[in-house]
């Protein structure tokens, strides 16, 4: 296969995947949908399984499958990172090994410190998360398509740049309009 | 079967929320391939318009979004 089609494949996948991230990491950050806590999510999920099953000692099948299914979920977005980074570039080992590894790290560093790991600002991290991945998408499409960027591979690191900057105006933009919207009349002036 | 389908939405869902959205990024990559790919710009003018159209989608969309939903 010509390697400017995979190029454009895998960049627009990305582009879809990532730029829904940084999409749903604004909204999030300027406070137009609650932020994710997994937390609560954990504690609400154990609860409807308790209350549905009732608690059970040893093998609980039931739990074993939602963990499976979530981690499965969560397991295929890190397969289609890894083949996006990867499999473009020519860099599949790599990227694998890269992710082998950080599956290893976060098994043990999970197992050791889960307590103060929930208290991570997970909108940031997937905030960061989306800026890299809306960058490398636009930068796959622009290759499979044949557009020089300036400055070759580093110019990831400009449309990065790019990308947090117009994120940030918007979540600044979106924060401001919320903190007029409610002492806005009726006809529109603002109550100073 | 069912959980075949459940299955599908759920990996569809890892790329499309707002499915406008999702719409809008596949049509300007396809503006992208078939158009601006055939206009008379040089090779780094085409790459920044394709960013600057993917900032613009990303920024219109979440100042939509949030009108829509008031605080």
């Amino acid at each position: 296969m010509p390697i400017h089609y995979m190029q454009l494949a895998v960049g627009v996948l990305l582009l879809l995947f990532g730029m829904r991230w940084l999409r749903k990491a604004i909204l999030r950050a300027a406070g137009v949908i609650a932020p994710h806590d997994e937390a609560e999510a954990f504690a609400e999920e154990s609860a409807a399984l308790r209350a549905a099953h009732g608690p059970r000692r040893g093998w609980d099948a039931i739990a074993v499958i939602t963990a499976f299914k979530a981690v499965v979920l969560e397991g295929l977005e890190v397969v289609f990172i890894v083949l996006a980074v990867g499999a473009a570039g020519g860099l599949l080992v790599p990227a694998s090994l890269g992710a082998l590894a950080a599956c290893a790290l976060v098994v043990i560093v999970g197992c050791a410190v889960h307590r103060p790991l929930a208290r991570i600002p997970e909108n940031a991290l997937k905030f960061a998360v989306g800026v890299l991945l809306s960058a490398f998408g636009v930068f796959w499409v622009g290759e499979g398509l044949g557009f020089h960027w300036p400055g070759d591979d580093l110019a990831i690191l400009a449309i990065t740049a790019l990308f947090l900057a117009a994120a940030a105006a918007a979540v600044g933009r979106i924060s401001q309009r919320r903190t007029a919207a409610p002492l806005a009349r009726p006809h529109g002036e603002i109550v100073e | 079967m069912k959980s075949l389908a459940a299955a599908a939405r759920e990996i569809a869902g890892l790329f499309i929320e707002d499915a406008g959205f999702a719409l809008g990024i596949l049509a300007w990559v396809a503006l992208a391939a078939f158009v601006l790919r055939e206009l008379p710009f040089g090779d780094p003018w085409r790459a920044a318009i394709l960013l600057a159209g993917c900032l613009a989608l990303l920024v219109e969309n979440v100042l939509r979004a949030a009108r829509k939903r008031p605080g």
